[in-house]
């Protein structure tokens, strides 16, 4: 039974760690808060859908979803953070934020405001370990959101192009000044960021089989905690901080009185600003004066 | 002007007017604190509840919704001194949501389901005390105080240097926001008639916070921003199902082209700083001298241009 | 250079001003709608304004209202309890003769009272919950599912099939107004009326909207040895729990408020009984609605493919109102150069006058309170389908 939790928590926390990830990307090189995030997570399964109304096999609808995200989060950058000074923090925060809004108006008014059933028709087989069940597909989702962040630690870590984002991270008059293009890796950033967020979009829609236009905002704020928690800039700690944050919100809503898995989140936030504010790792990869 | 004349819409730019003014004076002091929603809920329930629960007279209910308002401020005060900038901003988002969600489940002022019963306020008394508000504010912006709170937004160290307790204007600073969003909140509940924990959300931040961008930091460019905010939608009725994306779009194009807001800050210290050599105004002054030499990121909204995102 | 911008910003800003919301024609009879056109209750606002349309449309090609042809006078009020009371304003000052709406009780808790000391009589038929119309007597009114006439009938049914039930232990979304609502203020005095025992009253299991495993709640719910379960919870939600409590065999009938009347809550129920009740049936016999109910899902289809085109209570009761409304200014003998305040006063006394109207495959009659007292359709899930009794 605690065991079940756990896995339930792990599936939830998948979806916590893809999105902290993207939030956490952006802020790494921008410095900027990027709340069109959760509308870019709304958009993917919408356009998953699409594709499936259409007769396209669920596979290549899914990577539709993505790349629609990832190219809607480039058109974020460049409208919504590019015109803004760099030190106007709360300019790229509202600006991105006016971004969402539109394009959740451009959902409701093409889909209409209520939950509309989605289902990729994959049917995979649930698998049993040892008394636990864990439904295929949640477990395919898993695999493919474990991998994909593993991958990006290691692009991070050991390829030239992470280099040039960590330096990009830690100071960009210099990073620039040593011939790192800012605009192409900060485009890629968000590219890469919003296709996580779609992913994370479509993993949400396929677990409770049912997509809206307002079906990121819950997610918008947790994902803060998340990345908060895990560190601002800081990519394991995301990771880890949004496993963790999902295995104790199942926990939460099983065991302890109601109300106390929202309140036990901000409480964790507020105390991770006050005693350990460079997140769970601790590890300051940047200035943080702000 | 018929739209002007509609008492509901002053209702709505007083009480946007006034939430503004309450995000301007801790911007002002360089504390980023989005705790609004929180402050607005404990005025509008702590009039609502005094009136309807316990038959106090209005004047008196309201009164008390502002004080409250700013002690509902302590403990962000407590935060406001540990952390700073967009951190600041993240974790007051949480606080004010504890709030809320400390609402939505305390009985007496009905949780979830919401709270109605006080009586109503019409809106020209609304309209009174946003205008008495904006201009206290306005005289308090270039007071000494206000100075000083600019000089703390500016560069904290350098006004430390010039004697000024920063920590006591930027406790003073969110103190004042908080009492004018409860004096919001309280307006809110005896005009509307009914408060749920719903209407605090932070759907209202994010509103607010989009008046204060595209207005600028200073009490005229609350005014304007929130004044043309809220009356734009009720113009463009013929958008029809389009009319929230215009707001969007609007806003973006305002943050791309004049990011310090129609009436931004620098313009007004400027002028006022001709002629009157105050503590206050030297530390400005050597703030901004110490600004232009050496720049650093983020030291406030719209400081100055020091490059943009390439 | 900025000035220059400030210049253009603000000519901008004055030549909207100077544009202003645009003038109507005088020689049509005005009815306005206060509709969720955008916002979270936009699907809802959309599906009503049609219905509203198709009457309007009925109605004007059957030579109008003596000779008078009707238009809809539109607000959007965004799901916005602020801009509801704008709405109401603006439509007051359109002279219109009666309004439509709001939808949403939000919404209406604002409208409601704009609406009454205007002095405009306002119908929502999308809002249920207790005591909207009757703390704001005497314009306001109700032609929707009033909660508290369905669960009456539907506890009552209970009590007539289950004869020997007594628990009955209630799950509700903490953060769902309605179903608090339904669960805390109007199921258990019909539960007690009828000889149940709400042993969970003070203690009422939560599960929050984004909870997508209900093992453990239905596990605890199993423990408390319930003879019925009260389902507090969003349809979506209810789907979810329905099919965990079969797996784990907490097999007792379960009821539940607005909403669960569709095909795939009732698969969900597999072997549970589950019961729900509705004002409206789309599915009747009757002429009338099958006539309706054909042109409704036939545009809606067309106009709005990817949303729900059958047409619910919230429709029904717009398409209702609207020829209640034209009645009422047919023998007002309404013209379009009548004064609205003695045009509004006599709406207003047919609509509190009205009594056995024959509405969509029902009567209906207004009561003291300004709510449409229609009887309840009660309806079962057995073998994956709804029946009516």
């Amino acid at each position: 039974m605690l065991g079940q939790q756990i896995i339930n928590g792990l599936m939830l926390g998948s979806v916590y760690a893809l999105i902290g990830v993207g939030y956490t990307l952006v802020f790494g090189v921008l410095r900027m808060l990027n709340l069109a995030h959760a509308y870019l997570f709304m958009a993917a399964p919408f356009v998953a859908f699409l594709a499936i109304k259409n007769g396209i096999p669920s596979p290549v609808a899914l990577i539709a979803g993505m790349s629609v995200s990832a190219l809607l989060g480039v058109l974020l950058y460049h409208l919504a953070f590019r015109p803004i000074p760099r030190h106007h923090a709360l300019g790229g925060f509202v600006s991105s934020l006016s971004f969402g809004v539109v394009l959740q108006v451009i959902v409701v008014n093409a889909f209409g405001s209520m939950k509309i059933p989605f289902g990729t028709g994959l049917s995979l087989p649930d698998l049993e370990l040892g008394g636990l069940i864990l439904s295929g597909v949640q477990a395919l989702n898993l695999v493919m959101a474990t991998a994909l962040m593993i991958g990006l630690l290691v692009v991070i870590n050991r390829t030239r192009l992470g280099r040039n984002l960590r330096a990009l991270a830690q100071n960009e008059s210099a990073a620039s000044l040593l011939g790192v293009s800012v605009r192409k890796h900060v485009q890629l950033t968000f590219l890469v960021s919003s296709a996580l967020a779609g992913l994370a979009g479509m993993m949400v829609a396929e677990r409770f089989g049912a997509i809206s236009a307002y079906m990121g905002d819950t997610y918008a704020i947790k994902a803060l905690a998340v990345v908060v928690i895990g560190g601002l800039g800081d990519l394991r700690g995301a990771m880890v901080a949004g496993v963790l944050l999902g295995i104790f919100e199942v926990l939460f809503q099983a065991y302890a009185p109601p109300g106390w898995s929202e309140a036990f989140v901000w409480l964790l936030l507020i105390a991770t600003f006050l005693f350990k504010p460079e997140g769970i790792f601790g590890m300051r990869t940047s200035r943080r004066e702000v | 002007m018929n739209v002007l004349l509609a008492e509901p819409v002053q209702a709505l730019l007083s009480i946007n007017a006034l939430l503004t003014l309450s995000l301007l004076f801790p911007f002002l002091a360089g504390v980023w604190s989005l705790g609004l929603p929180g402050f607005m809920a404990v005025g509008a329930y702590s009039s609502a509840y005094l009136t309807h629960a316990l038959g106090v007279p209005i004047p008196v209910a309201i009164a008390a919704g502002t004080a409250l308002g700013a002690v509902a401020t302590l403990p962000f005060g407590l935060l406001a001194l540990r952390i700073r900038g967009i951190y600041l901003a993240i974790a007051t988002l949480a606080a004010a949501e504890l709030i809320t969600l400390f609402f939505s489940h305390f009985e007496p002022t009905g949780g979830v389901m919401g709270y109605t019963g006080m009586p109503y306020l019409e809106a020209r008394w609304l309209v009174l005390l946003a205008l008495a508000t904006l201009l206290i504010s306005g005289w308090l912006y270039h007071s000494r105080l206000g100075k000083a709170m600019k000089a703390v937004g500016s560069d904290p160290t350098v006004a430390s240097c010039n004697g000024i307790n920063v920590a006591y204007i930027q406790l003073m600073s969110l103190g004042i926001g908080g009492a004018i969003a409860g004096l919001a909140g309280a307006c809110f509940a005896h005009f509307y008639s009914f408060i749920a924990p719903a209407n605090f959300a932070f759907h209202r931040t994010v509103d607010i916070l989009m008046f204060l961008v595209t207005g600028g930091l200073t009490p005229l460019g609350v005014l304007i921003g929130s004044g043309i905010l809220t009356l734009l939608p009720q113009y463009v009725t013929a958008l029809e199902r389009w009319a929230p994306a215009l707001y969007g779009v609007v806003v973006m194009i305002m943050l791309a082209w004049m990011p310090g807001g129609l009436i931004p800050a620098n313009r007004f210290s400027r002028w006022c700083r001709r002629g009157r050599g105050m503590a206050s105004d030297n530390a400005v002054a050597a703030s901004q001298m110490a600004r232009d030499s050496a720049p650093r990121a983020g030291a406030g909204i719209a400081s100055g241009s020091t490059g943009r995102v390439r | 250079m900025n000035t220059r911008r400030q210049w253009i910003v603000a000519a901008c800003a004055s030549m909207l001003y100077l544009a202003g919301p645009p003038a109507l024609a005088q020689q049509t009879l005005k009815i306005g709608v206060n509709l969720e056109r955008t916002g979270s209750g936009a699907s809802y606002g959309v599906h009503m304004l049609m219905a509203a349309q198709i009457a309007l449309e009925e109605i004007n090609s059957a030579q109008g209202v003596n000779g008078h042809k009707l238009e809809l006078v539109i607000e959007d009020n965004r799901s916005s309890p602020e801009q509801a009371v704008i709405a109401t304003r603006n439509l007051d000052n359109a002279g219109v003769f009666a309004m439509l709406g709001p939808i949403q009780s939000s919404q209406c808790r604002t409208a409601f009272p704009a609406a009454n000391r205007a002095g405009l009589v306002a119908i929502s038929t999308g809002s249920g919950a207790p005591g909207l119309t009757a703390q704001n007597r005497p314009w306001t009114f109700r032609n929707a599912a009033i909660d508290q006439f369905i669960i009456d009938e539907l506890v009552a049914n209970l009590r007539k099939r289950y004869p020997q039930a007594k628990n009955v232990v209630a799950v509700v979304d903490p953060k769902d107004a309605y179903n608090s609502f339904l669960v805390k203020t109007v199921a258990p005095p019909a539960l007690e009326k009828n000889g149940f025992t709400l042993v969970n009253k003070d203690a009422l299991i939560e599960i929050p909207n984004d909870v997508a495993d209900f093992s453990v709640f239905v596990t605890r719910i199993k423990a408390m040895n319930p003879d019925i379960v009260l389902l507090g919870l969003l349809f979506e939600q209810g789907k979810g729990f329905l099919r965990e409590a079969n797996r784990q065999k907490l097999v007792v009938p379960m009821f539940a408020g607005l909403g669960y009347l569709t095909e795939t809550v009732a698969e969900a129920a597999g072997g549970i009984d589950l019961w729900a009740g509705q004002p409206f049936d789309p599915n009747a016999a009757d002429p009338k609605v099958r006539q309706f109910v054909q042109t409704f899902k036939a545009r809606a289809e067309k106009e709005m493919p990817s949303q729900y085109s059958t047409p619910t209570y919230i429709d029904a009761g717009a398409y209702e109102s609207m020829y209640i409304v034209a009645d009422a200014l047919r023998q007002a003998k309404a013209t379009p150069q009548s004064a609205p305040k003695e045009i509004r006063e006599k709406v207003r006394a047919h609509l509190a006058g009205l009594k056995s109207y024959a509405g969509l495959g029902n009567q209906l009659s207004i009561n003291q309170d300004g709510d449409a007292v229609k009887p309840t359709l009660v309806y079962r899930a057995s073998g994956g389908r709804w029946a009516k009794l």
